[in-house]
């Protein structure tokens, strides 16, 4: 059962509120959790596969196999999820407007990507009420890079009135591999969109949905987990987890089972972000600990090859979106 | 002469949203290739454009020749002995080229070349439509841009672009020019504006694509993108009486981030004008690229101006959303500046420490410490007056590398400026807040030097740190990599001495940098320090070149010395003015006949008077004894038209001695010491320069 709105989560939508339908009682078109169910009709009404979130800790949608595995190789793979991702030393005690620990992507991989993917993106923009001809839409050039995975592409932010609302990737390389198809990788950044369509100045006074703000649900979470990243994490585990954490992917590799490693390199990963949190790792030994897990990703996206080499590339044969 | 038919050309790549550096590079690239190409193939033509948008990069010529003139060629084939048997008869091989090239054996003539006698053809060609040689061309063209980063999308085919390839218009008059490249095949059909005016739009003829253009709302020029928003941001400025804070790299950058540029103006609190004004003039520029606005009285004003991509609809929306966006980072900025001002900038020279300057070269603490020292040591040289103020600023210079504002979160450019206004704002003297806010200068071609005293001393200790550190680490620039800048900072470095009303030596100066840095770097001294020397030296020499000085010239100034870097540049002046003097070319003549027998046998040593036996050595010596003293003062002071002209009076006497003594002498002892009189008298004169570098007129 959701908890009764806190007086602040309420205020906003509750008091504007005008008799009549649903609806009409907020002066905006969609909730949270309604933009999060736009996004999912959409794509999966252009043929996506729409899939839950990975079930462990990761700074990115990028980390979900859906998208670091499926890009690797010549099968194609059309996919939307929603990801909950965690980025330690983004945390502020809940306090700043706009800056969380955890934050909500909606990922969106379209391998190969098509001609029209920019017109796609837009659509889909259109369905969140935004009509291109009443903004001033932008795609300012980004190169994106995450060396943590080996992986690298060409697309842009994409600002919408002057707010970044989205990453727009064109996937070059990932775990090391020069990539053929590519991936076009959209993700939206669904708190500031929301933010953007209820117009509020903060994520804290956005509804989530049913009338309960994100200030409820998420906001202790920050002030906890803004606790744990930065204090309480117990940095002498953390150490023994990442190299538990590296051996067991390194082990699980050799042992050819490429998933359950993949999963240990996502954990290290995480724990690498936890210590940096913690300011346990100095300037000079974070590009070694980056390198680690860099080394592991790359063995993990060579394993992944083979094993779709082995299965038969059975994405080729198969026909996604019709 | 039948006339020659021409007609517009056009080809137009269409793209997704280009990186807005990337367009001119592309486009200057293509227009040149394209001039090549249309020599090469001769094709004549009126004239060659190319422009662009972060969508499109249009190639547009006028009046392309419609096809070569018919044209004959001669073709080199195999060697006359292959090609003929001794009977002089045509052999296999003849026929084969004969068949090869589509000529009758009649068409084969011998000739003789540098390798030997050959065959050649006589080949005569039609001449080929522009349309056809186009549709050849245009795809490698296309392949060949080079951008700083290219990509691959779709399939991942082999084709790479800067970004996506859409659609390819290629027109010659009314007539498509039809190629492929990859998937895409080129067409009569360009794209409108993304929002504006979207999808396809078919182009009768090249003459008329500008006009389908603009009614497609896309400005094709960038000059014009540029001079619009120009003209909307004074004009909107003006409205709200306001004056824009003039930044024409912001509007290069806006004018190709947009195909139609519009813009507004929007508004924010005024509470946080209590940042200070460089930071907010940042934050718009940097994060948002949004333009700064004055009031009457000069003041910041809390109004911004948004270029945007020429929208018309729901503008109050467009200026609520910016409005919101900007106010969170102004948050931010207000919130990291009251977070700084809360430590005073002496303060933290302790976290300096935990700071790397370069990796095993120490702490910026280290570093900070260092540059007290070379400041102070500077002053002392050129002007102690500063010295309290120059070591005190050299010390915290670095300081605000450490701070929110400058550090990794936001401004790297604002940094010096930062430190300059926190060390303000903890009780620094002004003078010294002010050397550590110039201290980055020149930060960039063309950009002044610092103007207090003590900030051009602060910035030569730090350019000098700087350059002896890397150096003994090895980070020594190499081709077009310089990630340290070095050269840019060899290059202030010479620009701030030039400017010093009194001269200290460059080598004590990286000698005593040098030191500074300790063992780890004076074990290496004898390389490391004319290796920095010879570094700043041909920055010396590009300053002087910059300056309009000649090549010889240059050479003539710096090759023997180069030491005092103003005096360098006093040099290059009077040799100027020395070379229209009307008995210039008579003494340098004079000179070097000395320097000439000199360079046969370069000792020199101390000069024993006694071996000194004919009477027009004796006459030379004497003369050059009593000019040298003055000669020597007046280089000193700076005097050289002067000292060229004392010298001048040695003419005489030299050509007396070249009649009369017989320098190479079979007497060891007489011959050395004539050489080392010869070698005093030559050395005096290279006081000013060395005259055998310049060319003669």
């Amino acid at each position: 059962m959701p908890k009764t709105p806190t007086a602040k989560s309420k205020a906003a939508p509750a008091r504007k509120a005008a008799a009549g339908a649903k609806a009409a009682r907020r002066p905006y078109p969609y909730t949270f959790q309604e933009i999060i169910l736009v996004l999912q009709e959409f794509w999966s009404k252009r043929g996506c596969l729409i899939v839950q979130p990975y079930d462990i800790e990761k700074g990115a949608g990028t980390f979900n196999p859906n998208t670091f595995l499926r890009s690797l190789g010549p099968e194609p793979w059309s996919v939307g999820y929603v990801e909950p991702s965690r980025r330690p030393r983004d945390g502020r005690f809940g306090e700043n407007p706009n800056r969380c620990q955890m934050f909500h992507q909606y990922q969106v991989i379209l391998k190969p990507s098509p001609n029209d993917i920019v017109d796609l993106y837009l659509e889909s923009l259109v369905k969140l009420g935004i009509q291109p001809r009443e903004h001033d839409i932008r795609f300012v050039e980004d190169d994106w890079e995450s060396p943590t995975l080996g992986a690298s592409g060409l697309g842009w932010q994409v600002w919408l009135d002057g707010l970044e609302i989205t990453q727009f990737t064109y996937f070059q390389q990932v775990g090391g591999v020069e990539l053929t198809p590519i991936s076009g990788e959209i993700t939206y950044g669904l708190e500031r969109i929301a933010m953007y369509i209820q117009k509020k100045e903060s994520f804290w006074d956005m509804e989530y949905g049913a009338g309960i703000g994100y200030d409820e649900v998420f906001r202790e979470n920050e002030r906890q987990f803004s606790r744990f990243n930065f204090e309480a994490a117990d940095t002498a585990k953390l150490f023994r987890h990442f190299e538990d954490f590296e051996g067991e992917a390194r082990r699980l590799i050799e042992a050819g089972m490429v998933l359950p490693a993949y999963d240990y390199v996502i954990k290290a990963s995480h724990a690498f972000n936890l210590l940096e949190a913690r300011g346990a790792i100095s300037v000079t030994e974070r590009t070694g600990y980056i390198a680690r897990v860099r080394g592991l990703a790359r063995k993990t996206a060579q394993a992944y090859l083979k094993l779709r080499e082995d299965l038969g590339h059975p994405m080729l044969k198969a026909k996604q979106g019709t | 002469m039948a006339s020659v038919i021409t007609k517009d050309f056009i080809y137009e790549i269409g793209v997704e949203e280009l990186p807005a550096s990337y367009i001119q590079p592309a486009l200057d690239q293509l227009a040149r290739e394209a001039g090549e190409f249309f020599r090469e193939s001769r094709l004549s033509f009126g004239s060659i454009q190319a422009d662009g948008t972060p969508r499109r990069l249009a190639l547009m010529v006028s009046k392309l020749e419609e096809k070569q003139e018919a044209w004959a060629e001669d073709v080199m084939g195999p060697s006359a002995r292959a090609a003929f048997d001794a009977e002089g008869k045509p052999t296999q091989v003849a026929l084969g080229f004969a068949r090869g090239k589509g000529v009758e054996l009649s068409a084969l003539a011998v000739r003789n070349t540098p390798k030997g006698d050959y065959v050649f053809a006589h080949v005569e060609r039609a001449g080929r439509f522009a349309t056809d040689l186009l549709a050849e061309w245009l795809p490698q063209a296309t392949r060949r841009l080079a951008f700083p980063k290219s990509m691959r999308w779709g399939q991942g085919g082999p084709l790479r672009f800067a970004r996506p390839v859409q659609w390819l218009l290629a027109l010659y008059g009314d007539k498509t020019v039809r190629f492929r490249l990859e998937h895409l095949e080129s067409g009569n059909v360009t794209s409108g504006h993304r929002f504006l005016k979207p999808g396809p739009v078919k182009v009768k003829d090249a003459a008329s694509y500008p006009g389908a253009l603009e009614k497609a709302r896309v400005m094709l020029r960038q000059a014009d993108r540029r001079a619009a928003i120009e003209k909307l941001l004074k004009r909107d400025c003006e409205k709200a009486g306001l004056l824009p804070v003039e930044d024409a790299e912001l509007v290069e950058i806006c004018a190709n981030l947009v195909e139609w540029p519009a813009g507004l103006l929007g508004r924010f609190d005024p509470a946080y004008l209590e940042v200070p004004e460089e930071v907010l003039i940042c934050t718009l520029k940097e994060h948002q690229r949004y333009f700064a606005a004055r009031d009457h009285s000069q003041r910041l004003a809390p109004s911004f101006f948004v270029v945007t991509n020429g929208g018309d609809r729901n503008l109050d929306g467009v200026r609520l959303g910016n409005e919101r966006v900007l106010k969170a980072r102004l948050e931010d900025a207000k919130f990291f500046f009251m977070e700084d001002r809360k430590a005073a900038l002496a303060d933290r020279l302790e976290e300096l420490k935990k700071v790397v300057w370069l990796e095993g070269w120490g702490s910026l603490e280290e570093k900070s410490r260092r540059l007290e020292s070379l400041a102070g040591w500077l002053a002392e040289r050129l002007d102690p007056m500063q010295k309290g103020a120059a070591a005190r600023a050299a010390l915290l210079c670095k300081c605000d590398l450490v701070t929110n504002v400058v550090g990794e979160k936001e401004f790297t450019s604002l940094q010096g400026v930062m430190g300059g206004i926190y060390a303000r704002l903890s009780g620094e003297r002004e003078e010294a807040a002010r050397a550590i806010g110039e201290h980055y200068r020149p930060r960039f071609a063309g950009d002044g030097i610092p103007v207090s005293r003590a900030g051009q001393i602060v910035a030569l200790a730090d350019k000098l740190d700087n350059l002896v550190g890397c150096f003994a680490a090895g980070l020594i620039p190499t081709g077009s990599q310089d990630p340290y800048a070095l050269r840019r900072q060899a290059a202030g470095l010479v620009a701030i001495l030039r400017e010093q009303p009194q001269d200290a030596p460059l080598s004590e100066m990286i000698s005593f940098a040098a030191g500074l840095h300790g063992p780890k770097a004076l074990s290496q001294a004898a390389t490391l320090l004319p290796a920095v020397g010879d570094f700043i030296r041909l920055r010396l020499e590009q300053a002087l070149l910059d300056r309009g000085f000649g090549a010889d010239l240059v050479a003539a100034v710096v090759s023997r010395r180069f030491d005092l870097v103003g005096e360098a540049f006093r040099r290059a002046e009077a040799l100027t003015t020395l070379r229209q003097r009307e008995d210039f070319e008579a003494v340098t003549q004079a000179f070097s006949r000395v320097t000439n027998i000199l360079a046969k046998a370069p000792e020199a040593g101390a000069v024993d008077e006694n071996l000194l036996k004919e009477e027009a050595e004796r006459r030379l010596h004497r003369r050059f004894l009593a000019l040298r003293p003055g000669v020597e003062r007046l280089c000193q002071a700076g005097n050289f038209v002067e000292a060229f002209g004392q010298l001048g009076e040695l003419c005489g006497p030299i050509d007396g001695y070249f009649q009369e003594v017989m320098v190479m002498a079979e007497d060891a002892a007489l011959r050395s010491n004539r050489l080392s009189m010869l070698a005093q008298v030559a050395s005096t004169l290279e006081l000013i320069a060395d005259f055998t570098k310049l060319v003669k007129k």
